[in-house]
């Protein structure tokens, strides 16, 4: 029984381990909402992700969250 | 009448010898013939023109010897001298007078009137007159002149030492001190005489014939140029081995306290060093032997098979119950499998890690689109912003596709390679250490081994 557990955990781990490594994308473009924001240095305007110098050249923004 | 004839010959005589001529034969002799002439010893003179004429054939020389016969009045000899003249010369300008005094001879001789008959005159040696046991008389009993003071021909065996040589017994005999190329019987004088083997003539060693006149070679007692010594036997063990090479082992010669002797110091040849035969418990390691301690006692450390003592080589020692040798097999085939299953998991790593690396790639590619769209964002926001749009649908599907099994499989691959090189590392490990030696002479499991 403990050895299966021991299997068990063998395979699970590797596999858990590589689910919690998502692969980083850059945020342009990304859509944004208030439940998904933008990271520092970017602001959601009309729901996508877009450079925070750029915006202020775009207009006005969206409501932030 | 034989005095008128003897009167006739006289006014020759009288004149003396003729001055001598080339061709009239040796002067010596002609001087003594025509002297013996003139001092009326006509029996003496006959043989003398004869040798004359034996030397110098010419028809005066046989005519004198005739005319001196006549003189002497022995009438059978004059005629038989005076028919050979005419004979032998029968356009000689005297033939008419010739065949004059035949013709009367042989009235004489016909009416019984032979008249005198010279006696046969003493010969020696050195008178020219060539007698039977003489080979040759050339007027003198000088030696090496062609014809030796003893009246036989220079040369070696005719008893007289001349010219070059070194001695002359009068025979052609071997080994009597005196040998046929008349030089003393020696060693080195060209001639085999007993006791010699041989004789080149000369005393320089490795020609073939060496000093002593013994053949050339090991065991003649001689040191030649490729003989370490050389003590005249073919006795091993003595100092000096039948080969000609100081008695050791290694030298060839086999000798007491030797069971072989190859010449060569291998090991493994079948004459181990040592000078032992090759074989287990000889104290040579061999091919097929993982030790030797020069005998065949079990459990010393090695053991009668020449293999370390321990479990699983074959030999029952003591703490074992049991021994068959078997557990080398399975462990050569557990490694062998380790082997294969590490190779095998080692590939299939790399093909998982093939398959895993694809979305990854895909993200990598979407992620570079993403940054080159913002890299033109501040000149065309909006283009740049769709693109950027496309290229994150493209990025979250590829980052799905990892999450779900990309990652895994790479995951799985690094494992798999780990384990696979453990596994394969290991299986080498056990199949070469209990691998079997291969076999070979002297394999400690011949059967016909040397207990």
């Amino acid at each position: 029984m403990r050895r299966r557990r021991h299997v068990l955990l063998g395979l699970v781990l590797p596999l858990g381990l590589a689910a919690a490594c998502e692969l980083p994308t850059p945020p342009f473009g990304r859509v944004c909402d208030a439940e998904n924001p933008c990271p520092d240095g970017y602001l959601c305007d009309e729901q996508a992700c877009i450079p925070r110098e750029l915006v202020a050249d775009a207009g006005p923004l969206d409501a932030g969250p | 009448m034989l005095e008128a004839l003897a009167a006739v010959f006289g006014l020759v005589a009288a004149a003396g010898a003729p001055p001598a001529r080339p061709g009239d034969g040796p002067p010596d002799l002609v001087a003594k013939a025509y002297a013996a002439a003139e001092e009326a010893r006509y029996c003496d003179a006959v043989p003398l023109f004869l040798a004359l004429h034996g030397r110098a054939p010419q028809a005066k020389h046989l005519y004198r010897a005739a005319e001196v016969a006549y003189a002497a009045r022995d009438h059978r000899m004059a005629l038989d001298l005076y028919r050979s003249v005419l004979a032998a010369y029968p356009t000689f300008e005297k033939a008419r007078s010739v065949a004059d005094k035949v013709k009367q001879l042989e009235q004489l001789t016909g009416k019984g009137e032979l008249g005198e008959v010279c006696p046969e005159p003493a010969r020696e040696c050195g008178d020219w007159v060539v007698v039977p046991g003489e080979q040759c008389d050339d007027g003198n009993l000088a030696d090496g002149d062609a014809c030796d003071g003893n009246c036989t021909l220079s040369s070696c065996g005719n008893g007289v030492r001349a010219g070059a040589e070194a001695c002359d017994d009068g025979n052609l005999q071997d080994g009597d001190g005196c040998d046929a190329n008349c030089t003393p019987s020696s060693c080195g004088n060209g001639i085999v005489a007993p006791p010699e083997q041989c004789d080149d003539g000369n005393q320089v060693d490795g020609d073939g014939c060496d000093r002593g006149c013994v053949y050339s070679g090991c065991g003649n007692g001689v040191l030649g140029a490729d003989e370490e010594c050389d003590d005249g036997n073919a006795k091993n063990g003595d100092g000096c081995d039948r080969n000609c090479t100081r008695s050791r082992c290694g030298n060839g010669a086999l000798q007491s306290g030797e069971e072989c002797d190859d010449g060569d110091s291998e090991d493994g040849d079948g004459c181990d060093a040592g000078c032992r035969s090759t074989r287990c418990g000889n104290g040579v390691v061999t091919a097929g032997e993982r030790c030797d301690d020069g005998n065949l006692t079990d459990g010393d450390g090695c053991d009668s098979n020449c293999t370390p003592t321990g479990c699983g080589n074959g030999i029952v020692t003591e703490g074992e119950r049991c021994e068959d040798g078997a557990a080398d097999e399975g462990m050569v085939l557990l490694g062998g499998g380790l082997t294969f299953a590490g190779a095998a998991l080692t590939a299939s790593s790399l093909v998982l890690a093939g398959f895993g690396a694809v979305p990854a790639l895909d993200h990598t590619a979407a992620a570079a689109a993403i940054e080159e769209a913002e890299g033109r964002a501040d000149q065309d926001l909006d283009g740049a912003l769709e693109d950027a749009r496309t290229a994150q649908t493209m990025a979250a599907e590829a980052n799905r596709r990892w999450l779900s099994y990309g990652a895994p499989l790479m995951v799985t691959a690094a494992a798999s390679l780990l384990v696979g090189v453990a596994l394969g590392t290991t299986g080498i490990w056990l199949w070469t250490e209990h691998a079997p030696p291969p076999m070979t002479p002297g394999d400690p499991k011949d059967e016909e081994r040397i207990p």
